[in-house]
Order: structure tokens, then C-alpha cells, then sequence
């Protein structure tokens, strides 16, 4: 029995060696693959210069690095515009997730200079960077449509603000109560620290900020992202669930709201009600040349059509 | 010649014990610097937010209302975790039995690695199984209208906590001394009488042990209840309603909370009881096991 427990201490002690080591070697690694991606872009640079379109106008960020972190919703499309930044300018520009609230703190603590928000900055953050010396800048980049989604045996096909809040409280439960069969209303809403859930939240539950208790109803299932929604509402009866316009598919139903259907023209001519805008963050005074240059690439006319491409709608 | 090899031995050897010294001890110091950074983070929360009104509290809506209930958390973990430990238990015991005792030799030889082999999947496989396999079966079978429940969760998580029960169960019943059986069958008892009056009583402690450490594993677990439980944050008694565990709301909403605010801290005081949770069960599944290797 004794050789058994020696045998384990050695076990746990080599697992501890095992796992500094592997610290130690992240950190290294760290720093390599920021080198290979230097590398990568400084190699797309050249094949730039080759064609020569760049040096014309002068701009070339070759050995210069942009860090942006922050929100989920934003990071497929920002890095769409990563990459085809750094094949157009060079530059090394590196895309993290984390979340809204962590891009924002990351902002703060100086660990990145962008920060991607799916949401706006709070007050209590403001107030944080303030302290910090910060002066934040923001910048409207793309706008989202809300689609709301029901499951395929449900008939209704409109929906309006105030019968969306009513179903997400509660205070409606069955679908026989807005004109549709005798069935239950299953709630599918984002998590409470979500984006998209709190925008959902504040527009609609809280019917724009002027029923501030409102909160989702403790029955409403809260799934991680809008991929599991898509999957629930289609695998499940009776369901009502909402989505980025991004994720949107054919054979979902979507529900008009007060009448409109969300699509990218409803969107931007704002007629579809649910809409929201996504934002980057930046330190006003503190903004490098690169980070400069990346606002501008996003909000041009190519920033715009990746995004629109992605499923957001231009904010042009 | 020899003296210096023997001083340079004495200086490896030195300096061997010294380097796994050091890494044990980077260890513990490591665990200390968590449990610190836990119970900063916490302080900070229940000093501007009543311990008492944490503790009793039936809401948890951080966000809207900045109500911090934890009884909802609480009593969906519990819900999850003792219906995952009554699947297990059962099955767990029963398989280390049948391993460790009436499986014939080549039998055993295949079921052993395969356990180990299910202690593997990784948890969001796991949870992606219960999503697409387990969730519409549920659903189907008690006439639900989504198959997101605490059942759903527990039977996952009674799943992952097999290998662990099973493993150290049949380690328990593997140090039960042979004399033991034989003196049973010479007495004349067979097979399965043997195993059932003296092999699973003298296992006991032990199987008691493993079962704890399988609840360890099953409180802990945050992946797979995340996607599977539905996460609403309500007081049910029921398996067939959706729940939301602890774990599953500091992973679901520490991505987008304003660092250093009440919400933030909040998730660390749930991590912290949390991490008593666990400790707690795993000191006591320890002692357990120490009592068996002395005796």
C-alpha cells in the first residue's frame, strides 16, 4: 500500500513539473507566434509593394502591431477585417475575444487599444477609464438586426413590442393568448451577461428602458449563443427565441415585429424596431497611427461590405 | 576519482530533491494564491452587498434588478448533483463489483481500459452528446416541451463521474485481503455470497470514498451543464424543469460584466463557496481513503 501512495506523490509532483514547464513554454510561445505573424504580414506587405497600389498613397504599417479584444459578436467580422487590413497596409493586428466587459477592461488596464462592445459602455467603465487617465472615443461600426424566431408549428406572424415584453416576462404563457393554438409559449433569451440578451433586454423587456424592473421571466431558458438558439427552436415545439440577423436562415420562421420583417434594408432605414448598433472603443489622444488607420479601413466603403457580408448591416 | 564521484552524486541527488522540493511547493503556493484571490474578490462583494440576504436570497438578477439570490444557484446545483449521484452510484458500484470480483479474466482486461478511456472525453464533447443525443430522447419520453432539464444534466454528469467512481471502488475492493475469501468459501459460502457478505462490506470505505470524489467531479462540472440545463434561474423541484447551477452562471457571465463592479465580485463569492464545496467533499473522501491504507 505504501509503494502505491509513493507512487502517486511522484505522480503529482512530476504532474507539477509537467505544468510548469508548460507555463513557462506558453509564455515563450507567446511571444513566437506574435513573431510568426509579424513575419506572415511583413511577407503580404511585399507582395504589396510588388503591385505597388500602396506606395502611392504612402501607407504602410510593416512592423507595427494593433491589439483589439472584446466582444463575441464582433469577433468573426473583425477578424475578416484584420485580415484583409493587414493584406492591404501590413501591420501585425491581433483579434481576441473575451467579451464586451473584458475588451472594455483590457481598454482600461492598457492591454489592448481597441476594444470591440456589442453594447454600450457602461457608467461605472467610463467612470473606471476616467480614473485611469483614459479619454474614450467611440465609434459606431456596423448595426444588428434582432430577429425574433419561433418554431415551425407556431402560426402567429406578428408580434408587437409590448406582446414581446408580455411573453418574456411571463405575463402571457400560452400562444392561444395572441391568436395561435392552445400551447404553452417556451422563452429562449440570451444569458443575462450577453450582448445581444441585455440589448434584447433593455429595447423590448423593459420596452426601451421605461419598465426598468422588468427582467426575463425566471422561466426563460438562457442559452450561450445564437447557434444554440437556432438549434433549440428548430429541435423543439411551441419556442420563441431571437437571433443576430448574421444567423439568420431560410427555413427558420421569423416573426415580423409591429409589422416589419428584419432585413439589412429595414435595418438601416430603421423601420425594423429592434436594431442596435456595434461599437469599437479607443483612447482618444493615446491612438496610434495603425489603430487610426484600422477605424478608418472599417468604416470605409471595404470595411463595410465585409461587414455586410458577415450578416451586419453598414452603418452607411 | 571515486570521491568525486560520489561528491558529484551527492550534489545531483541535491539538486534533484531540491527542483521537486520547489515544484511542490509551487504547487500549494499556487492553490494559496487562488484561495486569496477568491476571498479578496468575495470581501469585496459582501461588504456592499448583505451576506445574509446573499444567502437567503430567491432572485438572481444581477443585471436588472442587482438582486444576488443565491437560493435559485443552490438549489439547482443540488438538484443536479443528487440526481446525477443516485444514477451513479448504483451503476458505479455495481460495475466495480462485477470488474473487480465475477468478470472473467479477458472480460476484465477490456472493461478496465475502457473506463479509463470515457474519464477522457472532454466535457464539451460531452455536453454536445446530451444537446443533440439525450435532450429531444428526454424530451419525447415525459412528453416535454424542451428537453434542456436537470435530468438531462444528471444523467451527463452521472456518466462523467463513472470513471471515477469505478476506478477506486474497484481499488477498495482489490485491497480487500484474500484471506478474507477464502476463509468465506471454505466455510462453504459461494461465489456471490462471499461477495456480498465480506468482499462489498470490507470495500465499504472505500466505495463511500469513491463516491465522494465522483460528487467532487459532478459539483464542479461547468461545461457540460452550461449547454445542457437550460439555465434558468429558478427555485424548481422538479427533474423535468430547466435549471441553472453555479458553475454554469460564473462561466455564463464573467465575459461580459464591468470588471471590479458588484456583479463581477459576485461570481467570485459563488466561486468561492464553490471551492469550500468541493474542498470540503474532497477532504472528507481523502480521510477515507487514508483510513483504508491503514488498515
Amino acid at each position: 500500500m505504501k509503494s502505491v501512495r509513493k507512487s502517486k506523490i511522484w505522480a503529482l509532483l512530476s504532474l507539477a513539473t509537467v505544468i510548469s514547464f508548460l507555463c513557462s513554454s506558453l509564455l515563450l510561445g507567446c511571444s513566437n507566434t506574435e513573431g510568426a505573424i509579424t513575419e506572415k504580414s511583413a511577407v503580404s506587405g511585399e507582395s504589396q509593394t510588388e503591385e505597388e497600389p500602396l506606395e502611392e498613397a504612402g501607407l504602410s504599417y510593416e512592423g507595427k502591431e494593433l491589439v483589439i479584444s472584446g466582444s463575441t459578436t464582433l469577433l468573426q467580422v473583425s477578424e475578416a477585417w484584420a485580415s484583409s487590413f493587414m493584406e492591404k497596409f501590413g501591420g501585425t493586428v491581433i483579434v481576441n475575444g473575451g467579451g464586451s466587459g473584458g475588451g472594455i477592461a483590457d481598454l482600461i488596464n492598457g492591454t489592448n487599444e481597441l476594444a470591440n462592445a456589442s453594447r454600450q459602455i457602461k457608467d461605472a467603465e467610463m467612470e473606471a477609464a476616467k480614473n485611469a487617465g483614459l479619454d474614450i472615443q467611440e465609434y459606431t461600426v456596423l448595426y444588428d438586426g434582432i430577429a425574433v424566431i419561433v418554431s415551425s408549428n407556431v402560426s402567429i406572424e406578428n408580434l408587437t413590442i409590448e406582446q414581446l415584453s408580455k411573453i418574456y416576462t411571463a405575463e402571457i404563457t400560452n400562444w392561444k393568448d395572441l391568436g395561435g393554438e392552445d400551447a404553452g409559449i417556451v422563452i429562449i433569451a440570451r444569458d443575462s451577461s450577453s450582448g445581444t440578451g441585455e440589448y434584447f433586454l433593455e429595447k423590448v423587456v423593459q420596452m426601451d428602458k421605461t419598465l426598468k424592473d422588468n427582467d426575463y421571466s425566471e422561466m426563460a431558458l438562457r442559452l450561450q449563443s445564437n447557434a444554440d438558439i437556432v438549434n433549440q427552436i428548430k429541435e423543439n415545439d411551441n419556442a420563441i427565441g431571437y437571433i443576430g440577423l448574421g444567423y439568420l436562415e431560410e427555413s427558420l420562421k421569423t416573426i415580423k415585429v409591429e409589422g416589419v420583417l428584419p432585413t439589412v434594408e429595414s435595418v438601416k432605414d430603421e423601420s425594423y424596431p429592434i436594431s442596435r448598433g456595434l461599437y469599437v472603443y479607443a483612447p482618444h489622444k493615446e491612438l496610434t497611427d495603425i489603430g487610426q488607420a484600422y477605424i478608418d479601413f472599417v468604416l470605409g466603403n471595404d470595411g463595410q461590405e465585409i461587414g455586410l457580408k458577415e450578416g451586419f448591416v453598414p452603418v452607411k | 576519482m571515486a570521491q568525486l564521484r560520489i561528491r558529484l552524486k551527492k550534489v545531483k541527488s541535491f539538486l534533484i530533491e531540491k527542483f521537486i522540493f520547489l515544484n511542490g511547493i509551487i504547487s500549494i503556493l499556487i492553490l494559496g494564491l487562488i484561495l486569496a484571490f477568491l476571498i479578496a474578490n468575495s470581501i469585496r462583494f459582501f461588504s456592499s452587498y448583505p451576506f445574509f440576504e446573499f444567502l437567503t436570497g430567491q432572485k438572481w438578477s444581477p443585471t436588472v434588478l442587482e438582486k444576488f439570490g443565491f437560493v435559485p444557484l443552490l438549489a439547482g446545483s443540488l438538484l443536479v448533483t443528487f440526481g446525477a449521484i443516485v444514477i451513479a452510484m448504483p451503476l458505479g458500484i455495481g460495475s466495480a463489483i462485477y470488474i473487480g470480483e465475477l468478470a472473467p479474466k479477458a472480460v476484465r482486461e477490456i472493461l478496465k481500459p475502457l473506463i479509463e478511456v470515457m474519464a477522457i472525453i472532454p466535457s464539451v464533447v460531452i455536453g454536445f452528446i446530451g444537446i443533440k443525443l439525450l435532450a429531444p430522447i428526454i424530451k419525447n419520453l415525459f412528453n416535454l416541451s424542451i428537453g434542456l432539464t436537470a435530468l438531462t444534466g444528471s444523467v451527463m454528469l452521472a456518466f462523467m463521474s463513472l470513471p471515477t467512481i469505478i476506478s477506486i471502488s474497484e481499488d477498495a475492493i482489490n485491497s480487500v485481503p484474500s484471506r478474507y475469501k477464502h476463509a468465506s468459501i471454505a466455510l462453504g459460502a459461494t461465489k456471490w455470497e462471499t461477495t456480498y457478505k465480506i468482499v462489498v462490506p470490507s470495500a465499504s470505505s472505500g466505495m463511500f470514498a469513491a463516491v465522494l470524489l465522483g460528487l467532487g467531479r459532478i459539483v464542479g462540472e461547468t461545461m457540460t451543464v452550461l449547454m445542457i440545463t437550460g439555465n434558468s434561474p429558478r427555485i424548481v423541484l422538479s427533474w423535468l424543469q430547466p435549471v441553472r447551477t453555479i458553475t454554469a452562471t460564473i462561466a455564463a457571465e464573467m465575459g461580459e460584466t464591468v470588471q471590479g463592479g458588484l456583479h463581477y465580485s459576485s461570481l467570485f463569492a459563488l466561486g468561492l463557496i464553490l471551492f469550500l464545496i468541493t474542498f470540503l467533499i474532497n477532504f472528507i473522501s481523502d480521510r477515507f481513503i487514508n483510513r483504508i491504507r491503514k488498515s
